[in-house]
């Protein structure tokens, strides 16, 4: 299944369908709305199609490469890059940096997809996570912490605003804490950036 | 990636010419190499489903659409980027077909419906007349992609899987024709 789903990029039929060859920007499209490649994509996803076999068949066709000759599996390539695009995992920018940093006129054709897609990689919408600290005390037991870290994600609130807040929050929450001015107060809240 | 790394290797092999605007602004540019047997093939195929194309040049590598209308089928311009920057600075303008006529020379331009992808290009060299038609039609010359051979067609003779199409015709010529 998984192996089928990779080599199907090298039919006839996978090539028919895509139809011409367009400039970039659009063939990035063409992939992207073809029916081989959305299954890829979900293969992908579901690991039904595992990094190691991406990795195997893109050898395999790497090793047929000629000089001076047009490499069969360049349509291929181009539809793994495209396939793989939006998956939050390191191996497709180690892909597609690898594929975008080649000047090969043999494989110009997923060269120029790879580079598409890093430019809409880099376009992906980005969440920021909160990140929270936590007493690092187990439940039930008296120890005291020598400092708690509130994350405050009063983004836009002046320092000043925010100092008062935190005093007010510490007096409702009691004097077990050091004063309020010990408080570290971030600039800016930290994150985590990740992708969705 | 380890798989591509012997390719890094062999160095960079990409060729190209310099192509510049009118404006001595230069186009980005590339001479893909020869079509392979089943680049051929595939483009015979794709030939076959449209039969009312007449073939003018076979399967042939080097340039692309964009290359054969702007580059004299020296080099292939693949980017959008350096596409509009030709439209630009060579004062191209959009006709408009209620005001004035398309001629031949002129060019019929293809983008996405929403205008965000540019898709291909040709020259009109022929204006054909058609029974019932007041107008004449225009034919188009133009390579399918940097691999396939260039063809003659009927301008909306054309379709580009996975996209809605609407196209345009510009020209550089500064005065109305009627």
């Amino acid at each position: 299944m998984s192996v089928s789903l990779l080599s199907e990029l090298l039919t006839d039929e996978f090539a028919d369908a895509i139809g011409f060859v367009l400039p970039p920007a659009a063939m990035r499209i063409v992939f992207r709305r073809s029916v081989a490649v959305r299954k890829l994509t979900q293969a992908i996803r579901h690991s039904v199609v595992t990094e190691a076999e991406i990795r195997d068949f893109v050898a395999s066709i790497v090793k047929s490469f000629k000089f001076g000759e047009g490499l069969t599996g360049d349509l291929a390539l181009a539809a793994i890059a495209v396939a793989i695009e939006r998956l939050p995992v390191d191996f497709v920018d180690e892909y597609l940096d690898a594929l975008a940093s080649l000047r090969l006129r043999e494989m110009s054709t997923c060269i120029r997809i790879a580079r598409e897609c890093i430019k809409h990689r880099a376009n992906l919408p980005k969440k920021e996570f909160r990140q929270q600290s936590y007493l690092r005390t187990r439940p039930g037991t008296l120890q005291q912490p020598k400092q708690l870290k509130i994350h405050l994600l009063f983004v836009g609130t002046k320092p000043k605003t925010l100092r008062s807040r935190s005093a007010r929050l510490l007096k409702t929450v009691g004097s077990s804490f050091d004063k309020p001015d010990s408080l570290r107060l971030p600039t800016r809240p930290q994150s985590i950036r990740g992708y969705i | 990636m380890n798989e591509f790394a012997g390719l890094l290797l062999l160095g960079p092999n990409d060729e190209s010419i310099i192509v510049q605007t009118r404006k001595g602004n230069s186009v980005k540019n590339a001479i893909d190499p020869s079509p392979r047997k089943d680049q051929i093939d595939k483009y015979r195929r794709l030939l076959e489903k449209h039969p009312n194309w007449v073939e003018r040049v076979p399967a042939i590598g080097g340039y692309n659409c964009v290359g054969h209308v702007w580059a004299s089928r020296r080099t292939g311009i693949f980017e959008q980027e350096q596409i509009d920057i030709v439209f630009r600075d060579d004062g191209f303008r959009i006709v408009d077909e209620t005001k004035e006529l398309i001629h031949p020379g002129d060019l019929v331009a293809y983008w996405s419906t929403d205008h965000q992808h540019f898709l291909h290009i040709g020259l009109v060299v022929e204006l054909r007349s058609a029974v019932g038609f007041t107008t004449s039609i225009p034919w188009v010359l133009s390579k399918m992609d940097a691999t396939s051979g260039e063809v003659l067609h009927h301008f909306r003779d054309i379709d580009f899987p996975g996209f809605e199409y609407r196209f345009e015709f510009w020209t550089e010529r500064q005065k109305l024709l009627r």
